[in-house]
């Protein structure tokens, strides 16, 4: 095990890591983990979503876990399947799959570099969560490397599963504050030729009103996006190739053929190199208007809608960011709203200056059970403790 | 006042008198569900909402009466029989539907809503609710979710966990609480995912939101005849190595046929070994071109005859022996005990061979009808129950058969659960460790271990009585009812 | 092993084992539909027969309470999955009901009397319901209508809510002659509904068949049958095989759904009954519905305007299986509007005498569909049984909508005299 950092080490929410280890397999890794030295093990891969949550209760060390959790991806492309150790990028996993014609359809920001773990970690999808969902919506079993140093799986390798409780969905989007993510059996799905086609609209409501109209006469669009603000709102949709002709009567707009920047663009909005402010908003569709609105009057640098998904998506780039006082009022009014639709609003990126005024989860609709989840697994908080909701 | 006394004068207190049943003979009815196993309940309670579901569950915790939820009792694991007796919670009475919203595309219905009345109540909107298990017609929505309920559409759509996004629960403890949310992403851990499939051991689902999604433009049900089995099998792969992802993708073997054919006059030919059932849909122009894939597909792999149908009409008529293929078994047998295991799609064929062998060796027909697409068998094991020792040997037959699905890669069961049926077999698949890490969910929702108590996880002390009374169909002499 | 009191009539212990118990019935029963009890659904009254079989219960009171509410509609068998004969089984237990303690025992007496010795004698049931007909059609009835006293009648109350204008009687010598298709004339049906019969006939010989009414038939057995009076049940066949046998008529055209079940399960009634038992097997071949018999068969297409709620019949639906041919029937009637109403396959809680003796259950499943018909407002509700006809009757009062209530015949018939 090595815990030399020859580099500064990365901060996560603005606080530096007593020390980055970096385990060079599972079993160093879950020694590591069994140990019971006070410290808080932040466990890091990719990088990519480092910056999500809350400061990490200290002293910290950050655990590189890539090496522990290397290894060989089986896939089977009769069965659909694909059983993947958590470290594997999803870059590599998608060139391994496309080999035989398959995708996971997960698409978060800066998916060639994130890793799977990381990726169900996390738990949020990307532009094409309109058509295939979440993260957790693939995931048929998993191993877990739980805050004991036990290694613990649940669910299997078929695509049909119902045996046992499904901890799986527990574990997606726990931030890894109940377990390290050390093995996945993931569902695929085949690759299918789609073309991007490009448009433009009036307003969000115009681009909502398309979007509906295309879900509901069945075209099922892979990815639909709406971006823009003051200067109009253009959109972007991935249809199946047989479906173009009938969305192009259906739309109503001049479908004008999309590049991979607009969907680079779109993926990675609000994750560029720059400090930023990034929020995030789910809700209802009958809220999508006013969200956006809301959001909008902090004039942020770029803004997305992806009606389908129920998504709001604003990012402040540098001088862009508004005051601290201004965000958190306005953060705060729009939790409290959504909150009453379902909705949630989660800060995914926190530049600096704000931090401390703002929290990246705004409230739960249940923290006693949340908190007791996290004292059956994690009863020390070994594993991320503070970084999620509610501190926990 | 003895203790079944203070029981009920606590439930009568809660629900009224008239929602409470307790006479032996009423209670003898919710013994069972749709399987073997049987226990009898102390008394049988009918809340008529969520205050009153949680006035019941505090009275029985408060006396240390285990609690066991019930909908339409149509689960195939003995999820709803009362492994340790006390008080049966039954939502029959809970069947409202308290909105439809179009713009959302969500309706929120109490749990002892039946499936069926989802789609029927959405039709009007162009929208209907995805799964379809096979007893839709009767199942509730509440035992859905304990179940986590698929159906031979879930293979592109999805089960229950991939639909309903929110439910108000009460929990095993007696509190209440709405887990997940009409929203798309709600924050924190994902409690609505883990509840979902939990088999009524966390707590009663007492409000369900469901996601519903717009009807498909186009159905083409594509039926074809094959000779035997593995030509049928080979048909399924190749239409997967197509890139093709059927809304369902179902198949049913000789036996099967014969008594789908002897009960419900489909038309199959006298010597089809195998029929596919392929549906797809979408748009037509999409879809057409599908189904020349899959009819290629066909025909390469030795069709003997493909049936194409587009109306519904005619649609269901090609579905027909599918849909009525358990049912008519009892023509040809006066029992059967029915499978549900999971192999790799790849190893279907293999796993067949397997289950007869298994079931020649004890002696009982099979039938097998199955979820081809995602590889989900259901051998039917054809039985009489009156013989002598029958029943237990049936299910004696029915663990070699689940040991083969885990030994293929498998799982125990696809979408009928775990329950009390298969419990035994979980260490198998899982560790004494996994087991344990799966029981402490229990401890996050209150369960001290009376809240459907003997379900999912292999259970010692208490349970063991029952256990050995599995299958035996056993139960309590006259003395106990007269 | 045995715990039935009349081992004879028993239900049979093979049907009982057909159950599996996969509940795919409940939500079929009418019962279940408004208690939400399983006690109350084909599968809970399944389990306790055979719990009575396998001695582990007495045919207690609940248990009596439990059977006794079971319309026999039989909805429950179109769906089930296995072929469970759930009638055969619920006839074959109500016969058990004699030698079990009595809890009702002086209705059930007093039940079995009348239809043994009323409704079963054509002659003392003319005798008794030609005066309910001049009543039926004479200005007092509207005085006792608005004189509100019907409310204290009990039974006879809803007895009149249920009675139509019924017409001239319609008895097998009114029909006399001969041909190859006999009508059946039945029993309450002959005396109340005897237009319904003459449209029958009317609509017959329009379709180019040689219609007539055998003499000496009689009630077809099926409301002892369903009261669990087997005995009678099978002397009553035995009477009209020999009857319609004597004839010599090859079809039987039965316009009443329950008479209709009935006779076609003939054959299962008198499986043991020696010489009979094959005659019985001859004779339910014979038997085919009113639509049945028309649907293959070419009709003038005849005029009738409004909105047509056809409602099944539940022993056409679910015992006979015909349910889509008097839709097309109707549909195929120029100007004639369908409205598919929900829950027209569900029993409307006439069944037979169940209205009569089970006046709560009845009057739920009633306002059920009274309800619909506020709903729809149809101009025209067609059934398909005398019983049910009396019930939506009742119905349309209860509703407050100004609907009329015809037979299938009755409608086609009025269609094509030009509507």
């Amino acid at each position: 095990m090595s815990e030399a950092a020859t580099q500064a080490p990365p901060l996560v929410a603005g606080r530096t890591p007593e020390a980055v280890v970096a385990p060079a397999s599972l079993d160093e890794l879950r020694e590591l983990v069994a140990e019971r030295d006070g410290r808080t093990l932040v466990p890091v891969a990719g990088g990519t979503r480092l910056s999500l949550g809350n400061a990490p209760r200290e002293p910290f060390a950050l655990v590189d876990v890539r090496g522990a959790l290397a290894g060989e991806v089986e896939h089977e492309p009769a069965d659909l399947t694909a059983v993947a150790p958590a470290g594997v990028t999803l870059g590599e996993l998608d060139a391994q799959l496309a080999a035989s014609g398959q995708r996971l359809p997960l698409d978060p920001p800066h998916a060639e570099d994130a890793t799977l773990g990381g990726v169900l970690a996390v738990g949020t999808g990307g532009p094409l969560r309109t058509r295939h969902g979440l993260p957790r919506d693939f995931v048929l079993g998993m191993t877990v490397l739980r805050a004991d140093g036990e290694l613990v799986k649940a669910g299997g390798r078929v695509v049909k599963n119902v045996t046992g409780y499904d901890l799986m969905r527990l574990w997606c989007g726990s931030l890894g504050t109940i377990g390290i993510v050390t093995s996945v059996a993931v569902r695929v799905l085949p690759r299918v030729e789609t073309v991007d086609l490009c448009f433009e609209v009036g307003s969000l409501g115009e681009g909502q009103a398309l979007a509906e109209r295309l879900l509901r006469a069945d075209l099922r669009p892979e990815w639909l996006d709406l971006t823009g603000g003051d200067g109009g709102w253009q959109g972007v949709v991935r249809l199946v190739e047989g479906a173009v002709p009938k969305a192009t009567e259906i739309a109503g707009a001049d479908f004008v053929p999309g590049n991979d920047d607009a969907y680079l663009a779109a993926r990675d909005l609000g994750f560029g190199d720059a400090e930023a402010l990034t929020l995030r908003a789910s809700c209802a569709t009958s809220a999508i208007a006013s969200t956006a609105a809301a959001l909008e009057a902090l004039a942020p640098s770029r803004m997305l809608v992806r009606p389908l998904a129920r998504e709001v998506r604003a990012t402040w780039e540098g001088d862009a960011v508004p005051e601290a006082d201004a965000v958190a009022g306005a953060v705060g009014r729009l939790r409290a709203g959504l909150a009453e639709g379902g909705g949630a609003l989660i800060a995914e990126r926190i530049p600096d200056a704000l931090r401390g005024t703002l929290d990246t989860w705004g409230r739960t609709a249940n923290p006693t059970r949340m908190a007791a989840v996290k004292a059956a697994f994690d009863p020390d908080g070994r594993l991320n403790a503070g970084r999620f909701v509610g501190g926990i | 006042m003895t203790a079944n006394a203070d029981l009920l004068k606590a439930l009568r207190d809660v629900v009224g008198r008239e929602h409470v049943l307790h006479k032996p003979e009423d209670l003898l009815v919710y013994e069972l569900d749709g399987t073997f196993d049987r226990a009898l309940p102390e008394a049988v309670v009918f809340p008529g909402d969520t205050e009153e579901v949680r006035g019941v569950v505090r009275a029985c915790n408060a006396r240390d009466v285990p609690v066991t939820p019930r909908g339409a009792g149509t689960g195939l694991s003995g999820g709803a029989v009362p492994a340790r007796q006390g008080v049966v919670l039954a939502t029959a009475r809970m069947r409202r539907i308290l909105d439809v919203d179009p713009v959302e595309r969500t309706a929120m219905v109490e749990p002892g809503v039946p499936n069926i009345r989802l789609s029927e109540v959405a039709a009007e909107h162009g929208l209907f609710y995805a799964p379809d298990p096979s007893s839709q017609k009767a199942c509730t929505i509440g035992g859905n979710v304990a179940e986590n309920a698929g159906g031979p559409h879930c293979l592109a759509l999805g089960v229950t966990t991939n639909h309903v996004i929110g439910m108000e629960i009460v929990t095993a403890s007696g509190e209440v609480e709405w887990l997940g949310s009409r929203g798309p992403d709600p924050t924190g851990y994902d409690l609505r995912g883990l509840f979902i499939g939990s088999e009524g051991t966390l707590g009663i689902a007492t409000k369900v939101v469901v996601r519903l999604l717009p009807v498909p433009e186009t159905v083409v049900t594509l039926l074809a005849i094959f000779d035997d089995v593995e030509s049928a099998s080979e048909t399924v792969s190749a239409v997967i190595g197509a890139g093709l992802v059927p809304a369902a993708l179902e198949m049913m073997d000789r036996v099967t046929l014969q008594a789908a054919e002897a009960g419900l006059r489909c038309g199959y030919p006298p010597d089809a070994g195998a029929v596919l059932l392929v549906e797809l849909d979408g748009i037509e122009e999409v879809v057409l071109g599908q189904v020349t894939q899959a009819r290629a597909a066909c025909n390469e792999h030795g069709a003997t005859e493909i049936r194409t149908a587009t109306e519904p009409a005619e649609r269901e008529l090609l579905w027909k022996g599918r849909k009525g293929a358990i049912g008519a078994l009892g023509r040809i047998a006066p029992n059967y005990y029915l499978l549900d295991g999971v192999v790799p799609r790849s190893k279907l064929v293999e796993t067949m061979g397997d289950v007869s062998r298994i079931s020649e060796g004890y002696g009982f027909p099979v039938a097998n009808v199955f979820h081809a697409g995602d590889g989900n068998l259901h051998p039917c094991l054809l039985f009489d129950e009156r013989e002598e020792g029958a029943t237990a040997r049936v299910l004696e037959a029915g663990g070699e058969i689940m040991r083969v699905c885990v030994d293929a890669g498998g799982a125990l069961t696809g979408e009928h659960g775990v329950g009390f049926e298969k419990n035994r077999f979980m260490p198998w698949l899982y560790s004494e460790t996994d087991l344990e890490n799966m029981r402490r969910v229990r401890g996050v929702f209150g369960n001290e271990g009376a809240f459907n108590p003997c379900k999912v996880l292999p259970e010692g002390a208490g349970c063991g009585e029952m256990a050995h009374q599995k299958g035996a169909l056993a139960a309590a002499g006259p003395d106990a009812y007269v | 092993m045995t715990g039935w009191p009349l081992a004879e009539d028993a239900p049979d212990t093979a049907d009982l084992a057909k159950c599996v118990h996969c509940g795919l019935c409940v939500n079929a029963c009418p019962t279940y539909a408004i208690t939400g009890l399983e006690v109350e659904s084909p599968r809970g009254r399944i389990h306790l027969a055979r719990a009575v079989a396998e001695e582990r219960i007495p045919i207690t009171e609940a248990v009596q309470g439990h059977w006794e509410l079971c319309l026999q509609c039989r909805a429950c068998e179109a769906v089930c999955p296995s072929g469970v004969p759930y009638g055969h089984i619920m006839e074959r237990a109500r016969a058990q009901l004699d030698a079990a303690p009595p809890s009702k025992g002086w209705e059930r007496r007093l039940r079995r009397f009348a239809l043994r010795n009323v409704i079963a004698r054509p002659r003392v049931l003319a005798a008794m319901l030609t005066p309910v007909r001049w009543f039926a059609r004479s200005p007092l009835r509207g005085l006792v209508r608005a004189s509100g006293l019907l409310r204290f009648t009990g039974p006879l109350g809803r007895l009149e809510a249920q009675l139509g204008r019924p017409g001239r009687p319609f008895r097998p010598r009114d029909g006399a002659g001969e041909g190859e298709v006999a009508l059946f004339t039945g029993c309450v049906m002959g005396e109340l509904f005897g237009d319904v019969h003459r449209a029958s006939v009317r609509v017959l010989e329009r379709s180019g068949a040689k219609v007539f009414a055998p003499r000496g038939q009689g009630c077809c057995g099926a409301l002892s049958a369903h009261d669990g009076d087997l005995e009678q049940a099978r002397r009553l066949a035995r009477a009209n095989i020999a009857a319609l046998e004597e004839s010599g008529a090859e079809t039987i055209v039965v316009n009443s759904a329950g008479c209709g079940a009935a006779m076609k399960e003939y054959g299962e009634l008198l499986a043991e009954d020696g010489e009979f038992a094959e005659r019985a097997e001859v004779m339910a071949t014979r038997v085919v519905d009113f639509s049945e018999y028309l649907a293959g068969r070419d009709l003038p297409a005849g005029r009738l305007r409004g909105r047509v709620a056809y409602q099944d019949a539940c022993h056409l639906a679910h015992a006979q299986g015909i349910s889509s041919e008097p839709r097309a029937l109707l549909g195929a009637v120029e100007g004639c509007e369908l409205v598919e109403t929900e829950g027209a396959d569900m029993c409307c809680g006439a069944a037979g005498i169940y209205s009569l003796v089970q006046p709560g259950m009845s009057g739920e499943l009633r306002a059920r569909k009274a309800a619909q018909f506020r709903e729809h407002r149809p101009d025209v509700i067609v059934t398909a049984n005398p019983g049910c006809q009396m019930q939506y009757e009742a119905a349309v009062r209860e509703a407050g909508i100004e609907a009329r209530v015809l037979h299938v015949a009755e409608a086609l018939d009025e269609a094509q005299d030009g509507g």
